[in-house]
């Protein structure tokens, strides 16, 4: 579903990612992690076609994100690490708004809307104005943004930070419920080791631009021996 | 199309659920309201001095056109350098600021369609400030008389006017939207397209000291120059033209800054 091959992303002289290549099969949850500034957040944006990379190629259900970038596009939800919402908007305007942009035919709208809504828990706020909502429900209507049109792809840049303990049980929960129905593939950046250890059954660990680990979280505690914290700190210092 | 009509009517809703809408259309609405008052005041007097003259064929040439609304006219697009900036300030600086430009960016949309979209937003803002200054000439056709047969306006330069004051918007629009797609910060679009604007109304003064060839390039460059003969009932092609192409090209600018966004 998803297919990395020798992505490079330099700015000027700086090197944010550097050869990563990695595939995602269709109905897999992936937890792409590494330390602040690894460059999570920038292979997120180069997957979602945000902005281009240097070098390598993408491709999301067998078509290159740089050649037909609109072609992509409808297939990936994507949560930015900072939700994009319109502070000046109310929950159902924004939500009718990006699923317009989605091109959910204007029949559906309002059923769309309420069902992505009711899986990300925003239901009951959707008349209110997003400027005042806390910043863990803004974090749940990017979420339910994302669900719109039910992409194939999730991409989600960490999900879960700004949330307290409770909405993060619920996000985690949701993102499960997402990966067990095998209809999304999703792949999932934190620096939050338990967040993985949760939610995902595959771990590609990135430091300093590259990748240093890509494997099943058992056979990646099997291989080293070590609970996945300490793996953690080996590879992103080594 | 309808990505365009998506995020022009997103635009539009957030004029009004911000006070910007309101605060924008109800100061300006006020000022032209202070304006028509006066002008009709100064109207007043002007009959009755001359009244008072014995002086008959100075009243056959005051008319309401002259007097009010042209003046009004002047007046209303004087007040666009204020009001355009704080339109046009927001559409793309606070998408950068907000993160929200990663949505649009990420959305199956095309850069076209987004500045489309936002431009048709805020030119439907212009329309309206365009078009509310029609109360004015209105209510004196309803309550003045004419000396001669029909209506107590003459209509056909009113009409020329408004389209030229309309036009002259939609340029500031696209003014203020090329720069607002400059920079993250709203503050820094509104200064930097007050003062674009400001010299816009410059122009003129400058080409008055000026002499042969640059003087008529200078002219011809001034946006002013060419909404005052529509103010004036005259309705020129090449007018419009200048107008048309202005803004098509002020588009494409955008456009390309935001194009450019995908491959930095």
């Amino acid at each position: 579903m998803i297919e990395v091959r020798g992505l490079t992303k330099r700015y000027r002289d700086h090197v944010a990612v550097q050869g990563l290549s990695f595939q995602v099969e269709p109905g897999e949850v992936v937890g792409f992690l590494g330390p602040n500034g690894a460059g999570k957040s920038t292979t997120m944006r180069i997957l979602s076609g945000y902005m281009p990379a240097t070098e390598g190629q993408v491709k999301i259900a067998g078509v290159d994100v740089f050649e037909d970038p609109l072609a992509v596009k409808r297939h990936i939800g994507y949560l930015p690490e900072i939700p994009p919402v319109y502070l000046d908007m109310t929950v159902r305007g924004y939500l009718l708004f990006v699923a317009r942009l989605k091109g959910v035919p204007g029949r559906e709208l309002k059923a769309e809307v309420e069902r992505v809504a009711a899986k990300a828990g925003v239901d009951h706020i959707l008349p209110r104005l997003i400027r005042n909502i806390s910043k863990g429900y803004r974090q749940r209507v990017g979420i339910a943004q994302a669900l719109l049109r039910n992409p194939d792809v999730l991409i989600l840049d960490e999900p879960t930070v700004g949330l307290d303990p409770i909405q993060i049980d619920q996000v985690r929960k949701l993102i499960m419920e997402l990966g067990e129905s095998k209809k999304h593939t999703i792949i999932l950046s934190t620096h939050i080791l338990s967040e993985v250890k949760a939610t995902c059954e595959r771990i590609i660990m990135i430091a300093k631009g590259h990748i240093v680990a890509d494997a099943k979280l058992a056979d990646l505690e099997r291989e080293h021996d070590l609970p996945l914290e300490q793996i953690f700190t080996k590879l992103a210092v080594s | 199309m309808r990505n365009i009509l998506t995020i022009a009517r997103k635009e539009l809703s957030i004029y009004f659920t911000t006070t910007i809408g309101y605060l924008g259309f109800g100061a300006y609405t006020f000022l032209m309201g202070l304006v028509f008052v006066t002008t009709l005041n100064r109207y007043q007097q002007m009959t009755q001095y001359y009244l008072g003259q014995q002086q008959p064929q100075l009243l056959e040439q005051l008319n309401f056109n002259d007097a009010i609304i042209q003046p009004m006219l002047s007046t209303g697009y004087w007040m666009f350098l204020f009001f355009v900036p704080f339109l046009t300030m927001r559409l793309f600086a606070e998408e950068k600021s907000n993160r929200t430009f990663e949505l649009l960016m990420t959305a199956p949309v095309n850069s076209l369609e987004i500045v489309l979209g936002k431009f048709f937003g805020v030119a439907f803002m212009m329309l309206v400030m365009s078009l509310l200054p029609l109360v004015f000439p209105l209510i004196l056709h309803v309550y003045g008389t004419s000396s001669g047969e029909g209506s107590a306006v003459e209509w056909m330069p009113v009409w020329s006017g408004l389209l030229m004051v309309f036009l002259l918007g939609l340029t500031f629009a696209a003014i203020g939207l090329f720069i607002s797609s400059l920079t993250e910060s709203q503050i820094v679009a509104a200064v930097l397209t007050f003062a674009v604007l400001l010299l816009a109304f410059v122009l003129p003064f400058i080409a008055g000291r000026l002499e042969g060839d640059w003087r008529s390039v200078v002219d011809y460059l001034s946006p002013l120059t060419h909404v005052s003969r529509g103010v004036l009932g005259r309705l020129l092609l090449s007018d419009l033209v200048y107008f048309g192409s202005l803004v098509a090209f002020l588009l494409l600018l955008t456009h390309r800054v935001v194009e450019s966004h995908r491959w930095r």
